[in-house]
């Protein structure tokens, strides 16, 4: 192998990248929390103060949602907001907010992609349907994430945004794609919860020909009990267990 | 303080893809590279916090530095085993074609497990260098060498990657 062709498998490596999702949420949350510490006191509307609203890992969208309703409202109301520094400093709020109807949009087509994928694998092959645990619990697990933190922004933004109409809208459109992400989610969970009953009941058919050693049979019948109380996840790892 | 979230949120965009790589390279792992990585993310932060931008001489040897060592801290405290493996059990990403992906997605198990079989900073030194595409010179500064040192390191690393692929 060439010192070039050798290189240039090293640099296949760079098309392991973070989830886009996780790098924006994580994103917030460091920077929420940063603001929170910070400023304690954020007053730019007379009257109302918004510390109330200054939690970690929310801040910063919050801020952000009031103001992809307000920013442009309030521009127009004749300057209100004097501080250039501000201004820059929301519209870059603003720009991060921008962002996360994309990246839920992305998660809802990356959840669909991965429940057909799940749909088209082989029940003949348990190592793969087991291998997929691990990415549908982490996938559900990063839908619950995302949900939370959407939930909370949306939640903070319908209480301050005043009916703001852009506000509004976004916080409608926020929240339609986050109830279709978690039915995505479930839906993901059940399909797979499905598809190990499926490999499952076919390997146990398989079995019950093979003619097990004792210690094969012993966990061979542990396995059937975990299938017929219902864990299917726990009857494919003993079956796979077995001659082991 | 909204200037230090700008240029903070700036360095976070810069360098979060080659950070999350190179922890995830070292751990095997998407959940793990996720958390040390953010970890990372939040250490710099604290410290830009408090010294500003001028306070942390080379921002981008502070991050390599904070996720090598807490990817060292990680396994030293939980008694773990690097895990070597040319699996990565994830669905891959949709987007992607699919037999393109399949053949990259070898290849990437290869050298990954390659990387893994040969001394950890000889596998930093090639990733930060190839990969990264830091200088030798920049190398040397993040790890108190000289450059020569680094050259050294580099060309055997290079060989012992080889040897490793090659099945020698």
């Amino acid at each position: 192998m060439t010192d070039k062709e050798l290189i240039r498998k090293i640099q296949s490596l760079k098309q392991i990248e973070p989830r886009k999702d996780w790098v924006l949420l994580t994103k917030n949350q460091i920077l929420g929390e940063a603001e929170h510490l910070s400023q304690p006191v954020l007053r730019w509307w007379p009257k109302v103060n918004l510390s109330i609203f200054l939690k970690p890992a929310v801040v910063v969208p919050v801020v952000l949602l009031l103001i992809g309703g307000g920013i442009f409202y309030f521009a127009n109301l004749g300057g209100l907001l004097t501080s250039q520094t501000k201004v820059a400093e929301l519209e870059q709020s603003l720009a991060q907010l921008e962002e996360l109807t994309p990246a839920l949009e992305q998660l809802q087509a990356d959840l669909s992609q991965i429940k057909q994928n799940l749909d088209g694998a082989q029940i003949k092959d348990p190592k793969m349907v087991l291998g997929m645990r691990e990415g549908v619990e982490a996938t559900a697990e990063n839908v619950r994430k995302i949900a939370a933190e959407t939930r909370k922004v949306v939640e903070n933004a319908t209480t301050t945004s005043g009916g703001l109409a852009r506000g509004l809208e976004r916080e409608k459109v926020l929240t339609s794609i986050i109830a279709e992400i978690e039915k995505a989610s479930g839906d993901l969970e059940k399909s797979y919860q499905e598809k190990v009953k499926e490999t499952v009941e076919y390997l146990i058919g398989e079995i019950e020909h093979w003619s097990l050693g004792e210690n094969d049979q012993q966990i061979f019948s542990q396995a059937k009990e975990a299938y017929w109380a219902g864990d299917y996840n726990q009857a494919l790892e003993d079956i796979l267990s077995l001659g082991r | 303080m909204a200037d230090l979230r700008k240029q903070f949120s700036k360095i976070y965009d810069q360098y979060i893809n080659k950070i999350y790589r190179f922890v995830f390279i070292k751990v095997n792992s998407r959940e793990l590279a996720e958390d040390l990585t953010a970890e990372v993310f939040t250490r710099c932060w604290e410290k830009f916090k408090r010294v500003g931008s001028e306070g942390i001489e080379n921002i981008q040897a502070f991050l390599f530095q904070a996720a090598r060592n807490l990817v060292i801290d990680y396994y030293r405290q939980k008694g773990r085993v690097r895990l070597i493996s040319t699996q990565d059990i994830w669905v891959p990403d949709p987007r992607v074609d699919l037999e393109k992906e399949a053949g990259l997605g070898s290849e990437v198990s290869q050298i990954r497990f390659a990387l893994n079989k040969i001394p950890e900073n000889y596998a930093e030194i090639v990733v930060w260098h190839y990969l990264d595409q830091l200088s030798v010179s920049e190398i040397a500064k993040l790890l108190n060498k000289s450059e020569g040192a680094v050259r050294v390191t580099l060309h055997r690393a290079l060989k012992e990657l080889r040897e490793n692929i090659e099945g020698v």
